[in-house]
């Protein structure tokens, strides 16, 4: 446990000096707090004898007083005690973000998205609630039992051990019951999300189920579920119904304590009947206390074990970074790419995604790479930006191992458009400017031109300033490739890398874009994925790959003259053409 | 059917609805109801009990008198334990009353939600798939579920604990108003200030909850895009810079959390000293009057202890607001969909008391099918088919071939009347197929669809998909017949082997077999087969092609064929191109027009070739001499 809140040190260090203002905050809290039932059982003592209305309206005075005391160092506690854990959270989320931009590819294929989101919210958020509102009561739980503790028994110390035998039972109510429900709870959601899936399965299976009429057998799976549900609903609220009916019964167990002892006490003449209210007010006072203690050791329980699963992504190292063999004399990029006997496995695979590739693509040259799904394409270009490395071989541009150049240096020299195009909910310009922000207007419509998408834009609502995705503008398919297109263009790139990237363009559209995209590659390195041959066969080089290893390669001309998957490619084509003129 | 639809807090006629789903429990909501009153009633007790013990026996006032003076002992030590075990008698009960009142509430709420649900599941399985065309998948399944739980919230937490409030503040009243009414007033003099108060930080609460709910959002979105989106941040080094984003949302999100945290900051304190204020005012009033022998400590001190009781209901109200808000809004969206009146249905209900004619024709062992002059748009006037005519005799096997687009699913869709076409008639056996009853119809046709479409369950449960009554032999030998009794063997659990996931863990050609022994158990007349399009490898293939070819055979069958071996077999091909059949013959007959099939032999089915040797010679000469 301990090794795991290591890695709280440091954030509750940075916030020392206001966790020890908060924390003095809480102490006069609690000092003012107790004095307040010492003042009403004085006043009952007081009533009980005779009095002046005057020393009646000094002792209100002072109860109000004390009280606007307390509330105001109760304002401030809780101010800064709580307000620090939304520091520490905001600190951590910043650091989580960083550390998670330093992390491979590698790392993001063995995380589920949605795995690495519930624990960036709902594990930050238990461990947000163990550094603020746990720290919190915890000690205001501790210093009111011990302030009450030391005033109760300097008046009477028997009543006050027989007043305090029932709040360890309703402590351990509330961590016990807090637990079970929360399991039980769990279970219930559990069952929420089966009862979910099949309804979700078995509405989008709609058209099968009409087919088959089996709509009343649906019916009966559904009804089978939603009983089950009931159940798991029913046995939480047996627990649930037990709970605070229980919690009532034992508070209310310490109030009858102080009347029959206590009162036993002011009959004996033991104690007054001002001391007696002062108990009973004590009892008011403890109510929160009792089960506010409960509540912090599950929520110190959970904060940690959520931590456990931050503390897992923080340690994960970068396997993708400069090192000790970065020249960083290095300030820029020439554009040969040679791959020397290159093999990619990926972790649990047998069979390597890439083998014994070799790969020579000169400065200003244009390489095309055609073939099947899954034979290594994408692999393959994403060697190059290192979004992955080499398992053996090496990958050398401009003569010099990748890994000796400075990443930053490297991929800025890079422009890829990936196979699936991921925008930003930003603008158009925030996201054609995306890798060169400090972009001019011109420069960005010229990038937009360029890729075609220029015309688009202007009939947006808002042209450049039009928001993507949800909150915006839905865009196409093919408006998104030739923005991300546009969003490469403009990093003016030395090596420029097209992985199928307008697969979603019309054919009129796409020769189009390559035509002036020709201009543009002239003097730059080329990679281009492809599906059509109409795209391929411009390219200097030519290479089909089939299950990682390169099967032909030649230019258009050479490739079509061996009749092979190139040829057939190519055949195949032209028919598509011709059927869609019919 | 708008998911952001917040509005009123009360609407009777929606209320009204609601209750009536009570109805079948209302024996129980009596007597939870009267456990809740009894629960209420015994919450006045503690303090009376304390004054009295007070007044009687520890600082005996010989002028004051309470209800229980019969019942109580004289002696004073007596006394006491008497009311000290009244007192522990209340709670006993208290606790019985609160306990089994939960039960009951909870017992009752969930058994409606589960017949709501149960209500809104069945009404969407008699909606016509036009209404799943319209409607996201994701909206209906929230109708069931999340809304559904969000009226469970208002009954069970929100209408009760709202009415037990109401009644809890009624017997304080009651019983302070007993006891001294100048008192009473005087203490209610700080409820408008409690009532100010709470109001006031709802309020704040309400718009900082608003800003956290809006700032969470952003900073989940931000953060789900760019853990999706990390390649591309890290091409284009902008890691710096999308940190400095997140860094602003990241402070948004947190000051808006602070602004929140500074209302509960203001609220509780406020709250506690106005709590201070009463005790004080009760105090001094309290005094003023134990000075002239208007009221005895006793009851200064049990007004102390109601003052802090008789705000709690106070703030506690103000909180039910938002349940109640969202549960009208959850309410309105579910009979919304309840009230949608399933299109199709209607008609068929109509036909179901038809004649007995119809009844002889599903008897028939083979159907034939007839489009005649077939129109259909899925919208207005975007005709997906146009005059569409062609005939399947009973016995017969038809592949319709064609480009994506060209309507083929269309045509599947509308036989099985998914949807009603705008023109032209379609006839099964001889009739117009709204003249069926849509079970009857549905039934009669062994259906295999692109998507096999399997369910969480066993791989027999998913063969039998409903149809009990089929005995284990014939699962088997429907297993044997499309090839898949070696797999099953082969599996620990046999036909009762889980299926994880929809079968994620079977291969694409296995789904596939499966979808074909579904299709044969029903015992169709007629084969409706959607060929999937997904590769397989050439064991498997062949197994396909084998298991297909024995289920036409005896079949009246149309596929989509996405396979050559298919085509091979069909009696006759149908070549849709762009919403109308263009073209029809056998293989040989349409290869030799050399028009649309001839295409999209090309393109699609050519490399399928391979093994058979001679229809490949065929097609390189053809080509040959085409160039």
């Amino acid at each position: 446990m301990l090794s795991q809140l290591r890695t709280l040190f440091p954030y509750l260090i940075r916030y020392r000096w206001r966790y020890g203002a908060g924390f003095a905050a809480l102490v006069l809290k609690n000092a003012t707090a107790a004095s307040i039932p010492l003042v009403i059982g004085f006043t009952i003592d007081h009533l009980a004898e005779s009095f002046t209305m005057q020393s009646l309206f000094q002792l209100a005075g002072l109860l109000l007083g004390l009280a606007l005391i307390k509330g105001v160092f109760q304002y401030w506690m809780r101010w800064i005690l709580i307000g620090i854990s939304r520091d520490i959270e905001y600190d951590l989320n910043n650091d989580l973000f960083g550390h998670l931009m330093r992390l491979s590819q590698r790392f993001f294929n063995s995380y589920r998205t949605g795995d690495l989101m519930s624990r960036a919210t709902n594990d930050m958020n238990a461990v947000r609630l163990l550094v603020g509102p746990g720290i919190m009561y915890t000690a205001d739980v501790l210093l009111t039992f011990v302030v009450v503790l030391a005033v109760m028994s300097s008046t009477d110390w028997r009543l006050t051990c027989f007043v305090f035998l029932p709040i360890p039972l309703v402590s351990f109510t509330v961590s016990y019951y807090g637990r079970r429900i929360h399991d039980r709870f769990q279970r219930v959601q559990e069952k929420f999300s089966d009862i979910s899936s099949l309804v979700h399965e078995s509405l989008g299976s709609v058209r099968i189920v009409r087919a088959y009429g089996q709509e009343e057998e649906e019916g009966r799976r559904f009804e089978e579920l939603n009983e089950e549900y009931l159940g798991q609903n029913l046995k939480l609220i047996r627990l649930w119904g037990k709970f605070y009916p229980l919690l009532e019964l034992l508070i209310g167990l310490t109030y009858v304590i102080v009347l029959w002892y206590g009162g036993r006490k002011v009959l004996l003449g033991d104690i007054t009947l001002g001391s007696f209210v002062m108990f009973m007010t004590y009892m008011a006072m403890l109510t929160w206390p009792m089960i506010g203690f409960g509540w912090v050791v599950n929520v110190i329980q959970r904060g940690v074990a959520s931590l456990a699963r931050l503390n897992e992504l923080l340690k994960q190292k970068p396997l993708i970074a400069d090192s000790e063999i970065t020249d960083f004399a290095i300030d820029g990029i020439r554009g040969d790419v040679e791959f020397r006997n290159v093999t990619v496995y990926y972790p649990g695979a047998e069979r390597a995604v890439l083998a014994k590739i070799d790969l020579d693509i000169p400065a200003g040259q244009t390489l095309a790479i055609v073939g099947p799904t899954g034979s290594g394409k994408t692999t393959l270009v994403n060697l190059v930006p290192r979004l992955i490395d080499p398992s053996e071989g090496q990958l050398l541009v401009d003569g010099t191992d990748a890994r000796e150049i400075p990443l930053e240096v490297l991929r800025s020299a890079i422009g890829l458009v990936p196979q699936e195009t991921l925008l930003f909910s930003q603008t158009v310009q925030a996201n054609i400017a995306f890798g060169r922000p400090e972009a001019e207007d011109w420069q960005v419509a010229e990038a937009a031109r360029s890729a075609d998408i220029e015309r688009d834009v202007d009939e947006f609502s808002e042209g450049f300033q039009t928001i993507v995705g949800e909150r915006g503008i839905t865009l196409s398919g093919g408006q998104k490739q030739r923005t991300a297109l546009a969003r490469a263009i403009l990093r003016d790139p030395r090596i420029l890398i097209l992985d199928d990237s307008l697969s979603s363009v019309d054919t009129v559209t796409e020769e189009r874009i390559l035509g002036q995209l020709r201009v543009l590659m002239r003097n730059r390195t080329t990679l281009m994925i492809s599906h059509r041959v109409s795209t391929a066969r411009y390219a200097d080089q030519i290479v089909v790959l089939s299950e990682g290893r390169i099967q032909e390669r030649g230019t258009h001309e050479e490739l079509l003259a061996r009749e092979g998957h190139y040829f057939r490619l190519h055949q195949r084509q032209l028919i598509e053409e011709e059927l869609e003129r019919v | 059917m708008e998911e952001e639809k917040i509005g009123k807090v009360y609407d009777s006629r929606l209320v009204a609805r609601l209750l009536g789903y009570l109805r079948p429990y209302r024996r129980w909501v009596i007597v939870s109801v009267c456990m809740l009153v009894a629960h209420s009633l015994l919450a006045v007790a503690g303090p009376y009990l304390t004054k009295v013990a007070i007044d009687n026996y520890l600082s005996p006032q010989p002028e004051s008198s309470s209800l229980l003076d019969a019942w109580l002992p004289d002696t004073q030590l007596q006394g006491l334990n008497m009311v000290a075990l009244l007192y522990l008698a209340t709670l006993a009960a208290g606790f019985a009353f609160r306990f089994l009142q939960t039960l009951v509430m909870n017992y009752t709420g969930q058994r409606v939600m589960r017949d709501l649900r149960k209500e809104i599941f069945g009404h969407l399985q008699k909606l016509d798939i036009r209404f799943y065309d319209r409607n996201p998948l994701g909206r209906l399944v929230t109708r069931v579920t999340a809304d559904v739980d969000t009226l469970n919230e208002m009954f069970t937490s929100g209408v009760v604990a709202v009415f037990g409030d109401v009644l809890t503040l009624t017997f304080i009243l009651l019983a302070m108003l007993n006891l001294s009414p100048m008192l009473t007033l005087v203490l209610l003099a700080v409820a408008p200030l409690v009532l100010g108060v709470s109001i006031w930080f709802r309020k704040k609460a309400r718009e900082s909850y608003r800003e956290v709910r809006v700032a969470v959002a952003k900073i989940n979105s931000f953060l789900q895009e760019h853990i999706i989106g990390m390649a591309v941040v890290q091409l284009f080094n902008h890691e710096r810079r999308s940190a400095r984003r997140f860094d602003d949302i990241n402070a948004e999100h947190r000051d808006a959390y602070r602004r929140a945290i500074r209302a509960h900051a203001y609220f509780f304190p406020a709250i506690e000293w106005l709590g201070v204020l009463a005790v004080a005012v009760v105090l001094v009033y309290g005094g003023y009057r134990v000075a002239d022998g208007g009221v005895t400590i006793g009851i200064v001190v049990a007004f102390i202890q109601y003052g802090t009781r008789v705000f709690r209901p106070i703030q506690d109200l103000s909180e039910k607001y938002n349940i109640l808000q969202s549960a009208m809004a959850s309410s309105e969206r579910i009979f919304e969909l309840l009230d949608t009146v399933p299109a199709q249905e209607t008609v068929s209900e109509v036909a179901v008391g038809g004649n007995g004619e119809r009844a002889g024709a599903a008897a028939k062992t083979k159907l034939d099918v007839e489009f005649r002059n077939v129109w259909f748009a899925y919208k207005d006037e975007d005709w997906v088919l146009r005059d569409v005519s062609f005939r399947i005799e009973a016995g017969e096997t038809v592949a319709i071939v064609g480009h994506t687009g060209a309507g083929k699913t269309t045509i599947i869709s509308l036989l099985l009347r998914f949807y009603d076409i705008q023109k032209g008639k379609i006839l099964v056996a001889g009739r117009d197929i709204r003249d069926w009853p849509v079970h009857e119809l549905r039934r009669s046709f062994g259906v295999v669809l692109q998507d096999s479409y399997l369910f969480e369950g066993t791989i027999g449960s998913n063969i039998r998909f409903g149809n009990h009554e089929a005995p284990s032999e014939r699962l088997e030998q429907v297993a044997r017949d499309v090839n898949l009794s070696g797999f099953i063997g082969s599996l620990a659990g046999g036909f009762e082997e889980p299926l994880t996931e929809r079968g994620s863990s079977l291969s694409s050609g296995q789904k596939q077999l499966i979808g074909f022994a579904r299709a044969l158990v029903h015992n169709p007349k007629f084969l409706i087969l959607d060929e999937a399009t997904s590769s397989v490898d050439t064991d498997t293939e062949m197994k396909i092609r084998d298991a297909l070819s024995r289920m036409v055979t005896g079949h009246t069958s149309i596929i989509i064929a996405h396979r050559l071996s298919t085509i091979h077999r069909a009696d006759r091909i149908l070549v849709t191109h762009k919403g109308q059949i263009r073209e029809t013959g056998t293989h040989q007959e349409l290869l030799a027009k050399r028009g649309i099939y001839w295409r999209l032999y090309q393109l699609q089915y050519r490399d399928q070739e391979a093994p058979d040797v001679s229809v490949q010679v065929e097609a390189r000469s053809g080509e040959r001499r085409d160039s």
